[in-house]
């Protein structure tokens, strides 16, 4: 019954058919060589709020560092992601990560100054890690709102991952010899 | 462990419909919608430099004109082109002017290491500069109500600090060609844009502009696919009310709202709603014939 109950969790959390932003797919290793840090995190705050000018809503999201895959981040990082809602407004722009209070996360960031971040290949630099006492943790990308193109040909392509996988089986394939 | 993956493995393998156009939903469930059938629009004076604004205009202008004419919708454009404006986005109490802007520089470029929004967001207006990163050809920003998903206001911004646009027909450039073929269709690019903008999501379908993908040199997408028509003309129906979406009528009409979980704004947690819908949205479309 746990089993089927993760079954239904993690399903209700795989990318839909549903696109509106088109990047280029990343590999890990590519993930990994574009990233100025690599975290293993919980959220603790999300807050969005109206830009200076009064016309853009970005939500700040600050992230508790539980584990470092890659560079020194300390003990906290912040990330600015353009959407979110205010009040009564929302604004949308597709195929940005999404994230929720307490939820376990993995992220691939790049600085956009000396003390925020953004997350590397929009969704594709996001996972949620997702541990099942007894089991070892998985690794749950969310691409929604994200298509994937060769960056070569420009021709869509599927996204590496279509579903969860384990944790240390993602890390393995972020540090193999030619991520490096 | 392995076998709940494989569990998974196989929904994921499920058949997607061949035809189902997509709405845009906020987290409430509500799909995105406009209230009213004529939609204003208006490009930056600047137009792209190196094509001219009248050719990238009018190549905006064509796309506009795609979804207009689709006769089983009222929805109609009106163009208050040019507009001195490069800022995207709406605040409380504005009238959308829903602007089309091409991006000629990185914001990594444009704005100070020190400016202040580096750290809170907003450079892309205060330096009129592309903040979506160097792989992203174009992005809408749609404001909207989230509990009604009424949109009031949608701007397209077009990423032209990393990417080439063309308005002419012809084959895709080889290497090395920039003149008298087909980089990134500005028209192509734009039609399916506009579907974002009237609140319409990536279609599964690989016949419809609405499909997401966009490969160089393509031109396939100036045109409409059936798909595209359907969801125009299910959202905005000429005389018709547009159908709102709701958890409940999703399930009782079919999937033109259905499947996507959210359009994008907050939690990611679809939960187990989601989930008992997921094996019935993937066939099910409005007025289609079965739903699994």
């Amino acid at each position: 019954m746990r089993s089927l109950a993760l079954v239904v969790a993690l399903t209700g959390l795989l990318p839909t058919v549903a696109a509106g932003t088109t990047a280029e797919r990343l590999s890990p290793a590519e993930l990994a060589t574009r990233s100025r840090a690599i975290v293993e995190g919980t959220v603790v705050s999300r807050q969005s709020q109206w830009a200076p000018d009064g016309k853009r809503i970005y939500t700040r999201v600050r992230i508790r560092v539980d584990a470092v895959w890659k560079g020194a981040p300390g003990e906290e990082v912040e990330l600015v992601l353009p959407g979110g809602t205010v009040g009564e407004l929302a604004q949308l722009v597709q195929g940005m990560p999404q994230f929720s209070e307490a939820e376990r996360v993995l992220v691939f960031l790049e600085p956009t100054s000396a003390a925020a971040y953004r997350v590397v290949g929009l969704a594709q630099g996001k996972f949620r890690v997702v541990e099942v006492a007894g089991q070892e943790k998985l690794a749950v990308p969310d691409l929604q709102g994200l298509l994937l193109v060769d960056p070569e040909s420009r021709a869509p392509v599927e996204p590496i991952f279509a579903g969860p996988l384990p944790l240390e089986k993602l890390r393995e394939l972020v540090f193999a010899p030619e991520s490096r | 462990m392995r076998r709940a993956l494989l569990v998974i493995a196989a929904l994921v393998a499920l058949p997607v419909s061949a035809s189902a156009f997509v709405r845009s939903r906020t987290n409430a469930g509500a799909c995105l919608f406009w209230e009213s059938r004529t939609i204003p629009w208006t490009m930056n004076e600047r137009g792209l430099p190196g094509l001219g604004y009248e050719r990238a205009h009018a190549a905006f202008a064509r796309a506009f004109r795609t979804w207009e004419e689709v006769e089983c919708s009222d929805i109609s454009f009106v163009d208050r082109s040019p507009s001195s404006e490069t800022r995207v986005g709406h605040g409380n109490g504005e009238r959308g002017d829903n602007l089309m802007v091409f991006r000629m520089h990185d914001c990594r470029d444009a704005a100070p290491q020190d400016a202040p929004c580096r750290r809170t967001g907003g450079c892309a207006n205060e330096y009129d500069c592309w903040e979506h990163g160097s792989s992203v050809i174009a992005v809408t920003t749609t404001t909207f109500f989230v509990q009604t998903g009424e949109i009031v206001d949608a701007d397209i911004e077009m990423n032209a600090a990393w990417f080439d646009f063309t308005d002419v027909d012809g084959p895709p450039c080889g290497p090395g060609e920039t003149t008298g073929c087909v980089l990134t269709d500005i028209e192509n690019t734009a039609t399916h844009e506009i579907g974002h903008l009237l609140g319409l999501d990536h279609s599964p379908d690989r016949e419809a502009t609405m499909f997401a993908s966009a490969p160089q040199g393509d031109l396939s997408k100036r045109d409409l696919g059936e798909d595209d028509v359907e969801g125009l003309c299910f959202i905005y129906p000429t005389d018709g009310p547009t159908p709102r979406c709701t958890d409940v009528d999703m399930e009782q009409a079919g999937a033109g709202c259905a499947c996507q979980g959210s359009a994008g704004v907050g939690d990611a947690a679809l939960g187990f709603l989601a989930l008992a819908l997921f094996v019935r949205c993937r066939s099910g479309r409005p007025g289609g014939p079965s739903r699994g």
